[in-house]
């Protein structure tokens, strides 16, 4: 590599660098801020809960789909159950995470296993806390509270709860490469009426999910027999 | 090449034109379905969607409007939980939902479906039931009559198991339900109410989503 070569990348990265938006913070910590820090908590599902979803696809050219999204998530048992359907209520995909991906249903273009990977990632994202519990903590000037988490694939997961209790969830592999991006706001019992996720990695769209049902999934609510029956 | 997600789509509202043709009035058999589906000019109707998942514990209930103009004109609207406009017109397929931006165009709409719609719209709107490329339909029942189509390509079986369509008992010739099964706890029913036939309904109503 030639050295003009060498030093032009040198000024990109530090370009670059200067770009990335890195709030001053307060640390916090991990013993004498407990309370603090479990703010970072509130994004996510703390038993199982069903959702009902309209989902608004912002796709790449300005176009946009609307579709109906019902997802169950149990956190203890780490799992996803997620269906995307047309509003007259077509079934396009109905898939399950539990550690194992299962597709149980999927109408094209929605049968890519891509597709429901990706989907799965979003979801997760959405409810379920990061799997790795140690954060570095810190708060800012204006009193938000951010948690930096670890993720599985060695991404970086930002958690930011705001002083109004709204929040912001961010995964990046470097300040480079962002994956996602969370926004949570209308809450309402603390449960956000809405939701936008952005996505960077597997081409660029964006999901504004408006919360139409939320129900907990208890045993005595699972769905009762004669509603299994196709007729 | 028409996708399938489209033309599934298509035969979706090719299924609502054929339910409201029979609100007509309808026979034992298809001689008499075609008799008394030669003085519909116009249909319009209110709607209740019910869907049908294992993943709920109740259904998922969506309503609106329908209204239809002979030859070829739809205004399917849904008004809650989303609201959202499908208008064909003209050979125009149009749908608008809305979001975030407002009353806009959704790309989803069933541009390619169009001609799965009008082959079928002018099948039924002669009465030929029997002759869709897409669905084989039969009479069943005796006193509880219902007619049954199931589809005769492999695709579309994949996706749609059965539709079946319910008479009012109350009411000659107004259709109770429709029941799109796609599988074993997963279907839709649609109730329609209030239908009103042969009433003059502005051709704007076809063409603007306000």
């Amino acid at each position: 590599m030639t050295i003009s070569r060498l030093a032009f990348l040198s000024f990109l990265t530090i370009l670059l660098a200067s770009c990335v938006h890195v709030p001053d913070m307060l640390p916090l910590d991990s013993l004498t801020d407990r309370s603090v820090i479990e703010q970072c908590g509130r994004p996510f599902v703390k038993s199982p809960y069903r959702f009902v979803h309209a989902i608004e696809a912002g796709l790449p050219g300005g176009r946009t789909a609307t579709l109906m999204g019902v997802t169950v998530v149990d956190p203890e048992a780490k799992s996803l159950h997620s269906v995307l359907m047309t509003l007259e209520g077509l079934v396009l995909f109905d898939g399950e995470y539990d550690g194992t991906l299962s597709v149980k249903r999927a109408v094209p273009p929605f049968d890519r296993d891509s597709f429901a990977r990706n989907m799965m990632e979003d979801i997760r994202l959405l409810f379920l806390a990061p799997e790795n519990t140690s954060a570095q903590a810190g708060v800012s000037a204006d009193g938000s509270v951010l948690c930096r988490y670890r993720g599985k694939e060695g991404e970086t997961i930002d958690v930011t709860v705001q002083p109004d209790h709204t929040w912001r969830i961010e995964t990046y592999a470097t300040p480079f490469e962002r994956f996602r991006e969370i926004k949570a706001g209308a809450l309402k019992d603390g449960m956000p009426g809405e939701l936008e996720l952005r996505g960077y990695s597997a081409g660029r769209y964006i999901l504004r999910l408006k919360l139409v049902d939320a129900e907990p999934v208890s045993a005595a609510a699972q769905p009762a027999e004669d509603e299994a029956d196709g007729g | 090449m028409m996708s399938l997600k489209n033309a599934v789509k298509g035969i979706f509202f090719s299924i609502l034109l054929l339910a409201c043709f029979l609100t007509a009035g309808w026979g034992e058999s298809w001689e008499d379905i075609n008799r008394e589906t030669a003085g519909i000019e116009s249909i319009q109707a209110e709607f209740t969607q019910h869907k049908h998942l294992k993943i709920l514990t109740k259904p998922l209930v969506s309503k609106g409007r329908f209204y239809f103009q002979k030859p070829d004109s739809i205004r399917w609207e849904y008004r809650s939980p989303v609201k959202s406009i499908l208008l064909i017109h003209r050979g125009d397929v149009k749908r608008y939902t809305l979001g975030s931006r407002g009353m806009v165009e959704d790309s989803s709409g069933a541009l390619s479906s169009m001609q799965v719609v009008v082959q079928e719209i002018g099948l039924w709107s002669q009465g030929r039931f029997t002759e869709s490329t897409h669905f084989k339909a039969e009479i069943k029942g005796g006193k509880k009559r219902e007619i049954v189509l199931t589809p005769r390509e492999e695709a579309f079986a994949a996706i749609i198991a059965r539709i079946v369509i319910t008479p009012s008992p109350e009411r000659k010739g107004v259709i109770r339900s429709v029941k799109i099964v796609e599988s074993e706890g997963n279907y839709t029913v649609l109730d329609f109410s209030d239908v009103r036939m042969n009433e003059k309904i502005g051709e704007a109503i076809f063409r603007k989503a306000g």
